[in-house]
């Protein structure tokens, strides 16, 4: 255990620029949710999208202090005992990813069931299971590899079982939402393999992932028809392409410094999705280059940072958590602007921290305080307390 | 139990994303600077609209002001069908509003089907626009559009002109000024969300209409008023079949009236049938005639200035009928003797003929040369037709005798009106010209168009002895008594022209041109007037004297009283003849 002289401030900047990711968020939300008179700011409140991302936002900000608060030991395998909290999340998250999908119960949005609602509809409040399932992969990855500890390196008695604990979950969730289920699935490998399983089993073990995923995309129309549409989205700009070109426009209209905060035209019925999944177009129509650069420069600080945590931590629930968290943002945030930039075919892909959307931010957020707790505590002496 | 493998497996995953999200900066460098202009250029394309703003048409404005053609807004009422959930419903009620026929308006829409405008109807009252705003009836809305309107309706149409429906200039000064008159339209480029909707203007995107010029003429228009009345009132009372008359100022050459008759409403120029365009032509330019008597004054001074005949000098009109070489000449009153100034005053052919054989081929010529026949009178008026005027080695045995009498040439009233100004201001020629200015939006002047330069016709000398001891004359005591003024001295020429064939050969029988040209007053002449009428009923009358005469006698005596002119005298002249070529 090594303990360093001077503790870094690796934590702090986490937090500041997860804190400035979210900021961000709420004045891009804002912006693009602005219209031509027929949704007023203040008509109904609690209705309009912008006020509603900045009163998530607020409880995003607890769910990251709340996050960094717990010691993250919090979420390690207690041998014997029955009070498991990782593997808990990880059931509550695999019930609800299941209970979404009934119909009823789940709320079908742009013809995906991916929410569910609470309370009476004409609320508008709704959850999405998705989200909290990236916590909950991360949690209990990071949990179950730092148990098994060598044993991950044994196929029957160490990976698998958290294999397909991770195969499930992303099965459950690929029904309705693929780009995500890509996501967990990454993010689980990538947990596990930092967690020293070995890369040929991990290989063998894809072979039948990938195969579900191909069938994933036949199975659905609408995803053959977005790989198609990636290929030429000059071919059809007003049709298929339309979302991809109308990206593109919204990007190259910002130049170097953008329209100016507030003056991007493209959100106005152009850009589809312009304050959720295409959020990162408006700010660089707006914000220009410049501000979409900063953009990337915060995640960028922010895995960076992440790294120092993981070589610095004390342990290796500790390490793979980092790893996870940081996987999980760093991987949504590529994506997101991939799809954004059309460098991949569209997928259901939020920007982290950024786009609207209730569910994401909190639970990203939190997952950031996770991260933020681990980054405090590296260098420190510190023993589990046996409970 | 830390493993080695598994921070380089833990970095690398890192790593990676930090390289992709570099590398997806880099992607976004390349669509902002590589793809960029397609890409700029397609979200103009679908966010800005450029909107045409029409600029204003300038005023044609008389000397005084008084508009002469303007532009008004103009209301109508049109229907975006495919807005319009009941056609036939929407068509009852907009029908009851307008007083149309409701039938047919549903069938107007219903036909219109798909389209996004469809005109209901144009130049609708106000109360009635209110009444449509009112109804609020889904798919009907109002709009306004710039209309030229001609306030004092056909007054100088011909001068005037008219522009076509989307405002261009198509005829007279409309048309011959419209780059003035029209302005620059402007230009606003407007931002539009994806609904078409219009919502806030481009940076840099209003370029404002620039406005039209105002042409301000030296037309009076109460003195063209008064001119087209008498006019008017002479080609009706003879049952001709046209009549122009010509008011010009004979110091400067200003144009106070041009009239023709019969004229049109250029409100409605539309309804005009094809054959009756001749009517929006200013024949008072682009109709050469053969002048007649009225021409006989020009050719005598012109003898005179040249000291070929002197005040006095007695002609022999030979009772009446003269046979020179083969041509056989009469007076339509016989006359034995008559001195130089009675052979104008009668208005003797013979007594011109011989002195035209005088002056001979050159100095004929000259005589027409010096007077502005057969060239165009450099009025600012297109249409300026120099007349006919043969070249001297086309000229017969007969021409020599009868230019002399005002034929053989054909001259426009201009001309002619224009060489009469001699007389008036002492043997100058002036240039004719109507367009006294151009005025920009806001008033400033942006030409001035000062009165052109004037050329010496004939010497002074024999220019106020024409007027006064000859043009007075027969006004007082020969063919032109009907053209008297109690109060002021008139001088003038009348003239009885028979009209040729369109293809030569001979004259029209029972065809005339019935003229008077003259001035007034006798000092410092303010006015001269040239009135013509064609084809009167002979049998009502067809002598200069009898049917010109009177119609300038009455633009005269309006203009002189409405210009102020100080009266020459207080009791009547003493009218010793009667009227007669």
């Amino acid at each position: 255990m090594r303990v360093l002289s001077q503790p870094s401030r690796a934590s702090t900047t986490i937090t500041v620029v997860a804190a400035a990711l979210l900021c961000m968020g709420i004045v891009m939300v804002f912006s693009a949710t602005a219209t031509l008179g027929d949704e007023p700011l203040f008509a109904d409140p609690l209705r309009n999208p912008a006020i509603r991302q900045a009163s998530f936002t607020l409880i995003a900000m607890l769910g990251l202090l709340i996050g960094g608060a717990i010691p993250y030991t919090f979420w390690r395998v207690r041998p014997g005992s029955w009070w498991q909290p990782a593997i808990l999340l990880l059931l509550i998250a695999i019930g609800f990813c299941a209970i979404v999908l009934v119909p009823g119960i789940g709320t079908l949005r742009n013809g995906a069931r991916r929410w569910l609602s609470i309370g009476p509809s004409s609320w508008g409040l709704g959850f999405q299971p998705s989200e909290l399932a990236k916590v909950a992969i991360v949690v209990f990855t990071a949990a179950y590899a730092a148990h098994c500890g060598e044993r991950i390196r044994k196929f029957w008695r160490g990976l698998l079982p958290g294999l397909l604990l991770v195969g499930l979950v992303v099965a459950l969730v690929g029904k309705e939402d693929f780009g995500t289920a890509a996501l967990l699935g990454a993010v689980g490998v990538g947990v596990l393999m930092a967690a020293g399983a070995r890369i040929w089993q991990l290989v063998l073990c894809a072979a039948p992932g990938v195969a579900g995923m191909v069938y994933l995309i036949v199975a659905e129309p609408y995803r053959m028809e977005r790989l198609l549409a990636f290929r030429d989205i000059w071919a059809d700009p007003r049709g298929r392409g339309y979302h991809q070109v109308q990206s593109l426009l919204t990007i190259a209209s910002g130049d170097l410094w953008g329209v100016g905060l507030g003056a991007g035209i493209q959100k106005y019925g152009y850009l589809p999705e312009a304050r959720s999944d295409f959020i990162f177009a408006v700010v660089c129509e707006e914000l220009g280059l410049v501000g979409g650069a900063a953009l990337i420069a915060l995640f960028i600080v922010l895995i960076w940072q992440a790294r120092r945590a993981m070589l610095e931590a004390v342990d290796d629930l500790g390490r793979l958590l980092v790893v996870g968290v940081a996987a999980t943002i760093g991987l949504q945030a590529a994506l997101n602007i991939a799809v954004v930039t059309v460098s991949v075919p569209t997928k259901g892909i939020s920007l982290p921290l950024v786009s609207a959307g209730g569910s994401g931010v909190v639970f990203l957020a939190t997952m950031i305080g996770i991260l933020a707790n681990v980054a405090r505590r590296r260098g420190r002496e510190w023993l589990p307390d046996d409970d | 139990m830390r493993l080695r493998s598994s921070y380089v497996a833990g970095q690398l995953l890192l790593v990676l994303i930090i390289t992709a999200l570099v590398a997806l900066f880099g992607r976004l460098v390349s669509i902002n600077v590589r793809e960029a202009p397609r890409l700029r250029a397609l979200a103009a394309e679908q966010q800005r609209s450029d909107i045409p703003l029409p600029a204003r048409r300038g005023l044609i404005v008389d000397a005084r002001g008084r508009i002469l053609a303007g532009t008004s807004l103009q209301h109508s009422v049109f229907a975006d069908p495919k807005l319009i959930p009941d056609k036939q419903d929407a068509a009852s009620r907009v029908a009851k509003i307008l007083g149309l026929p409701a039938l047919e308006l549903g069938q107007d829409l219903v036909a219109a089907g798909q389209r996004r405008f469809f005109v209901i109807q144009r130049g609708v009252n106000a109360a009635q626009i209110e009444a449509i705003r009112a109804s609020r009836i889904s798919g009907i809305g109002t709009f306004e559009e710039p209309v030229r309107t001609y306030p004092l309706g056909g007054l100088a149409a011909q001068i005037v002109g008219f522009v076509s429906r989307d405002g261009r200039g198509i005829a007279g000064l409309e048309h011959q000024c419209d780059e003035w008159l029209g302005g620059e339209p402007g230009m606003k480029t407007i931002i539009r969300d994806a609904a078409r909707r219009a919502f806030w203007l481009a940076r840099d995107g209003y370029d404002p209409p620039r406005d039209g010029c105002h042409i301000v003429l030296t037309l009076d228009a109460v003195i063209q008023s008064a001119t087209e009345r008498a006019l008017r009132s002479a080609v009706v009372s003879f049952k001709a079949e046209s009549g122009v008359a010509v008011v010009l100022d004979p110091r400067t050459g200003a144009v106070l009236a041009m009239a023709n008759e019969p004229g049109f409403d250029p409100n409605h120029f539309q309804d005009y049938a094809a054959g009756s365009h001749w009517r929006f032509r200013n024949r008072i330019i682009t109709d050469p005639v053969e002048p007649g008597s009225t021409f006989k004054p020009f050719i005598a001074s012109y003898a005179l200035a040249e000291k070929v005949v002197r005040l006095g000098e007695v002609f022999d009109c030979e009772g009446g009928l003269w046979r020179d070489g083969k041509r056989l000449l009469h007076d339509h009153h016989p006359y034995s003797a008559l001195t130089f100034e009675e052979v104008l005053i009668k208005s003797s052919n013979i007594g011109m003929a011989k002195i035209g054989k005088r002056l001979g081929n050159q100095r004929l010529a000259a005589a027409l040369r010096t007077f502005g026949f057969g060239e165009k009178t450099g009025i600012d008026l297109d249409g300026d037709n120099p007349g006919i005027v043969p070249g001297t080695h086309a000229w017969t045995s007969f021409t020599t005798t009868s230019i002399p009498m005002g034929q053989e040439i054909a001259v426009t009233p201009l001309q002619l009106a224009r060489a009469f100004c001699s007389f008036a201001n002492g043997g100058l020629l002036v240039q004719p010209h109507l367009i006294r200015a151009v005025l920009a939006p806001d008033g400033t002047i942006v030409e001035d168009f000062a009165s052109p330069p004037t050329r010496r016709a004939i010497p002074r000398r024999a220019a106020d002895t024409m007027k006064r001891n000859i043009l007075a004359a027969v006004i007082n005591s020969g063919t032109g008594t009907r053209a008297a003024l109690t109060r002021y001295q008139v001088f003038g020429k009348t003239g009885t022209a028979q009209i040729p064939k369109p293809g030569g050969g001979g004259y029209i029988p029972d065809a005339y041109q019935s003229s008077f040209i003259g001035g007034a007053p006798l000092e410092d002449p303010r006015l001269v007037v040239f009135v013509s009428i064609r084809k009167p009923d002979r049998s009502i009358g067809y002598y200069g004297g009898t049917v010109a005469a009177p119609a300038a006698r009455e633009i005269l005596s309006e203009a002189l009283a409405y210009l102020r002119v100080p009266p020459e005298r207080e009791t009547a002249p003493t009218v010793t003849a009667d009227g007669g070529d």
